[in-house]
């Protein structure tokens, strides 16, 4: 039986240089426990160095965490991989991180990258710049993130960074049948390319708790990996909600 | 030169300023921040149709003192409050990068 549920696939955490140090484990877990939200993705800058610790966390609060990461790619386009469990998550992360160039700035001034624990304590620092280009094309990316058997939805397609801002359309791959975009504003879903290969979602993108709302309903048998892949391909199990 | 020069030479807009008697020793154009981060030399000025907050960050790594933005584009407010904080100049101009540069070679940058 299918059961609604409130989703949103697109979370910074403390990691994130440009994220508010407030986006902890229990910060963000209270938030959503709040908002009704119970199925999310955490998915910060390059790193999913935060996905074990906030899946752990969030679960007693009721909430399924899917593993993600949004990648930066030479395009200076932004990429959301979604991965089936954390130890997949990490081991995505980990090989990303050798295409992250060693160049770091002063978390003063650009943000901090913090790895955070169970307790919402800060452990270590992330010392390169997570907010910069990856050495990875587009393709490659996309190539990557189906490697490690993970679903890629182009981040907030209109606005800096998105694949239409930057590149002027949506690039329709040759080795998927479905494309997975997420959209920021309602006025996209008129001016957005009409084509039956898209799948449209909307996120918060939250960068500090007062982001967090309501963002999607999602029809699902339960809040799995393998419920979330039929959803996206099926529009009529999704519903955009808008401010 | 000096950028202040190089200013009232070429009638850029200045968008926030900090110290406008910094010398400007060269040039870079570029709109992919991997591409600027790995080619911009020091002491210059960057032309680029990017706002994003994330250029500051970029000029800060590369040694770039000015940004000019082309294009008649505009920055938002959290990219001119980082460059405030930051000490980097952002100039704006309706002419296009390659125009721009025109100007900064008649006005006797090298």
């Amino acid at each position: 039986m299918l059961k609604n549920f409130y989703a949103d696939f697109h979370i910074h955490s403390c990691l994130s240089p440009c994220a508010e140090i407030t986006m902890t484990p229990a910060v963000v877990g209270k938030r959503l426990q709040e908002l009704g939200i119970d199925w999310i993705a955490i998915t910060d800058h390059n790193s999913a160095g935060n996905v074990r610790v906030f899946s752990k966390v969030l679960k007693d609060f009721g909430i399924i965490v899917v593993p993600g990461i949004e990648i930066h790619t030479v395009e200076d386009v932004h990429l959301l991989g979604l991965f089936e469990n954390v130890e997949i998550a990490e081991a995505y992360s980990n090989w990303l991180y050798a295409s992250i160039p060693e160049t770091r700035v002063d978390p003063e001034r650009f943000g901090y990258q913090l790895y955070v624990n169970e307790d919402d304590e800060f452990t270590t620092m992330e010392e390169k710049w997570l907010g910069q280009p990856t050495s990875l094309k587009l393709d490659a990316a996309i190539s990557s993130i189906q490697g490690f058997g993970g679903i890629h939805v182009y981040s907030h397609v209109e606005r800096k960074m998105g694949v239409i801002y930057q590149l002027g359309f949506v690039p329709l791959s040759r080795n998927t049948d479905r494309v997975f975009v997420e959209i920021s504003q309602k006025e996209t879903l008129e001016k957005i390319q009409r084509d039956p290969h898209l799948s449209i979602i909307h996120s918060s993108d939250a960068h500090s708790p007062q982001q967090l709302k309501k963002v999607m309903r999602i029809k699902a048998e339960k809040r799995e990996f393998g419920e979330l892949k039929k959803c996206l391909l099926d529009q009529k199990r999704v519903e955009l909600l808008w401010d | 030169m000096l950028l202040s020069e190089l200013i009232n030479k070429c009638g850029f807009d200045v968008v926030t300023a900090n110290d406008l008697n910094k010398e400007i020793k060269d040039g870079y154009v570029g709109d992919l921040l991997s591409d600027v981060m790995g080619n911009a030399p020091a002491e210059s000025i960057w032309l680029t149709v990017q706002s994003h907050v994330n250029i500051l960050a970029v000029a800060t790594i590369t040694g770039v003192k000015a940004i000019l933005l082309c294009n008649g584009l505009s920055y938002e407010e959290e990219t001119i409050e980082k460059a405030k904080e930051n000490g980097i100049t952002l100039l704006a101009t309706e002419k296009s990068s390659f125009k721009a540069c025109m100007s900064l070679f008649e006005a006797g940058l090298r």
